[in-house]
């Protein structure tokens, strides 16, 4: 085998597995946003997020603290990160592939 | 995609560098080839066909003076810290870099991992490496001042230890990327510092050197050593 075809090879197992990590890694930071709901007069704060189809709702108290609010929003850049980088590691699995006339499993 | 992967390796190189790390730290590794361009200053000087892996050497006794977690550094960027293999070497990857550090091996050599607290890290201790240590040069790259091997003792240190390789493909990269880099030395002819930095290293290690070059047929590399 050629060093060509030998590096992509491991590059194709290095982007297989990097891939579950990345998605596993995206597990650790929850996704959805803080809303407001004002309930007779009183304010009632929810970590909202999507659950398939539904929109699912976590209390979360009347007050939200702005330290909350921070974690919420690294969680955010990092979900938004590494989702990017999942796409683009898609795609290269799907272009190394092809390169080697491989299959996924 | 290129451009991008050189993008993303400078910054690394500069958050290392604002945080004050970079300079005791020893860029090895086929990244190497690519900043011996900085070096060289020849356009005939191809790059070459490297693997993602950029890999630092870190001397022993440690210089750093202030804690650094590397990770933390780079984290944002979309780097996972993750642990190689049985020992547990740490490994910072990225789907265009990855980041691994080593130590040189002393002694009978201790199989596991050397831990850099300093750093929040480990390091894979590794032979040879001391020889890489002793003969460093830098190069200004983009405005960063990166410790790399002299081209020389990369080319030696490669001719020692490709035959060590249980792959067959990076034992064929060790060598291609070797070559390169010593045929551009003598391009630049650079004799009297390859001979200085192979008259240098360990009597056997010289030996072992000539009779790698001679199992793979390079004998104008042999006589120029030997000369």
């Amino acid at each position: 085998m050629g060093v060509i075809k030998d590096l992509l090879r491991e590059e194709l197992d290095n982007s297989l597995r990097l891939r579950v990590d990345y998605k596993e890694e995206l597990k650790k930071y929850p996704g959805g946003s803080i809303v407001v709901k004002d309930i007779r007069g009183h304010n009632y704060y929810y970590l909202a997020y999507r659950d398939a189809k539904k929109v699912r709702f976590i209390y979360k108290g009347k007050k939200i603290s702005k330290d909350d609010i921070g974690k919420l929003k690294e969680s955010k850049r990092f979900r938004v990160k590494y989702k990017k980088l999942i796409q683009k590691l898609d795609r290269r699995i799907k272009y190394l592939k092809r390169a080697l006339h491989g299959k996924e499993d | 995609m290129e451009k991008k992967i050189n993008t993303l390796c400078l910054e690394v190189l500069n958050r290392l560098n604002e945080a004050g790390v970079l300079k005791d730290l020893i860029v090895i590794g086929s990244w190497s080839i690519y900043f011996y361009k900085y070096y060289f200053k020849s356009k005939a000087y191809s790059t070459y066909i490297r693997t993602k892996d950029i890999d630092f050497l870190v001397p022993i006794p440690l210089k750093f003076q202030k804690e650094t977690n590397i990770f933390e550094l780079v984290k944002d960027l979309g780097f996972l810290e993750r642990y190689r293999g049985s020992k547990g070497y740490i490994q910072l990857e990225h789907p265009d870099l990855s980041i691994e550090f080593l130590v040189p091996e002393r002694g009978r050599g201790e199989d596991k991992p050397y831990s850099i607290s300093q750093l929040s890290i480990n390091a894979q201790p590794l032979r040879f490496l001391d020889f890489l240590i002793e003969n460093t040069i830098s190069v200004n790259a983009e405005g960063l001042h990166i410790k790399l091997p002299h081209p020389a003792a990369y080319a030696l240190h490669k001719f020692i230890i490709f035959k060590r390789r249980s792959k067959v493909e990076k034992r064929d990269r060790d060598i291609e990327g070797a070559l390169r880099v010593f045929n551009e030395l003598v391009r630049h002819k650079k004799h009297i510092e390859i001979r200085y930095i192979f008259k240098r290293m360990h009597k056997k290690w010289q030996q072992k050197i000539l009779d790698n070059l001679k199992s793979i047929e390079e004998p104008e590399i042999v006589s120029i050593l030997t000369e």
